[in-house]
């Protein structure tokens, strides 16, 4: 069952009519406009297994366009781990673009970016989480080709825990550095023809999301696919889904949802 | 006197075509300004755009076109267009220009090939196959590499061509 899945994501998606850049899991190459502000609402509601409670997690989002080819991110994370909402920490994301080929309905684009976080929950599995579990830092390099209305991305990048906050150190057996990589597509499917912009978008999004734990044979590979609502041309609602394909590493939570809502402000500042 | 006046009346009718009209590359008004960009599809990125050009000072109205990612865009009265102005807004927006065509008004122009063409604030020379002389809504197309002018910091000259 597990290996026809993929097969039959990727039918449907070529099946498909039309798929943008605007990826649920990952970031694409592009940035948000200059002198911009989103607002993101995060809510991640993932699977322990069976004995566990539901695992919420809420990360509140800030993004600014700071200029045409730097954009970047202020994030909290909350969890239920409690069984109430508490803070475990906050993230820095940026990322900047570097290199751009713009045609007509048309572009690639690579950018550079990297990550900072900071998090002060109990470590509890081996894979390095910088999104909501893990301290430490990442760095890495995504480009994305976009073809009409269908847009392919990949990414890849070095990814560095250290101990958490709290006392909670990384644990002594476990390896702290890892690759991280990605492949993600997407396709806008509605409207067929643009007429203005309050007509709703629909996007639908496939991404392979995979981590090697560095120095060992440890790694996993999710499947993540989304559908992605624009309304008014401002505000999108995502609707993901993540699911593991193959792992041989510890994961407190792999399996779950992420609906996200966000608006943005363009040229606001 | 009869000889004084008639010999008015026939300067006054042997000069009124050169009244009339405006001297060759004495130009016209902008009407408004076509900008096509590139590197989007999406209704989102279009938006960003359409809003990176509002806040120009000099823009009244910007009409868009989403499916040919084309922005038809309006000035304030007096106001001056300054094209790099518009280029950067949609540079801003994360995007780039593919075309730019400036919509102007002529009265009765003479025009040549390589000669300065001035519109409003704007030179321009033209090439391509040309008439001697353009009147009335003229469409100029900007040429070059990434639409720039030459002069360097003295007068901005933009290439273009019109369109039939």
């Amino acid at each position: 069952m597990k290996r026809l899945l993929p097969i039959a994501f990727l039918a449907l998606f070529h099946q498909a009519a039309a798929a943008q850049e605007l990826f649920v899991f990952t970031e694409p190459a592009s940035n948000m406009p200059a002198k911009s502000i989103g607002i993101r609402m995060n809510n991640w509601l993932l699977n322990q297994g069976h004995d566990h409670p539901l695992s919420y997690r809420f990360l509140p989002e800030v993004m600014w366009g700071a200029n045409k080819n730097l954009m970047l991110h202020a994030e909290g994370f909350l969890s239920n781990r409690n069984g109430y909402l508490t803070g475990d920490g906050f993230g820095l994301y940026g990322k900047y673009r570097f290199y751009t080929a713009d045609q007509v309905n048309r572009h690639f684009r690579m950018a550079a970016f990297g990550r900072v976080s900071l998090n002060a929950s109990p470590i509890r599995q081996e894979e390095i989480d910088l999104t909501c579990q893990n301290s430490g830092y990442a760095i890495g390099w995504v480009a994305t080709q976009l073809l009409h209305r269908q847009a392919f991305s990949t990414s890849i990048s070095f990814v560095q825990a250290t101990d958490n906050g709290g006392g909670n150190k990384f644990p002594a057996a476990a390896t702290d550095k890892a690759i991280d990589v990605s492949l993600s597509t997407g396709r806008l499917i509605l409207p067929k023809e643009y007429r203005n912009y309050r007509q709703v978008n629909v996007n639908f999004l496939l991404e392979v999301l995979g981590q090697h734990i560095i120095g060992s044979d440890k790694m996993y590979i999710d499947l993540a696919p989304a559908v992605q609502f624009i309304i008014n041309s401002q505000t999108r609602i995502d609707l993901g889904y993540k699911y593991e394909l193959y792992s041989n590493m510890s994961r407190t939570a792999p399996n779950g949802f992420l609906i996200r809502i966000e608006h943005n402000l363009f040229n606001i500042l | 006197m009869k000889q004084l006046l008639m010999l008015l009346s026939i300067l006054l009718i042997t000069i009124h075509p050169l009244v009339a009209s405006i001297p060759a590359g004495t130009g016209g008004r902008i009407e408004s300004v076509s900008l096509q960009a590139s590197g989007l599809t999406c209704s989102m990125c279009s938006r960003a755009i359409y809003k990176s050009l509002l806040k120009v000072s000099s823009v009244k109205k910007v009409e868009e076109d989403i499916k040919n990612s084309t922005y038809t865009i309006f000035f304030k009265d007096q106001a001056k267009v300054v094209l790099d102005d518009l280029k950067r807004a949609v540079k801003n927006a994360g995007f780039s220009v593919a075309a730019i065509e400036v919509n102007a008004r002529f009265d009765h122009t003479e025009i040549a090939a390589g000669a300065p063409l001035h519109v409003d604030d704007l030179t321009f020379t033209l090439t391509g196959p040309l008439p001697p002389a353009i009147e009335g809504r003229q469409r100029l197309i900007l040429l070059g590499k990434d639409l720039q002018p030459s002069g360097g910091d003295g007068e901005k000259i933009y290439h273009a061509t019109l369109k039939q």
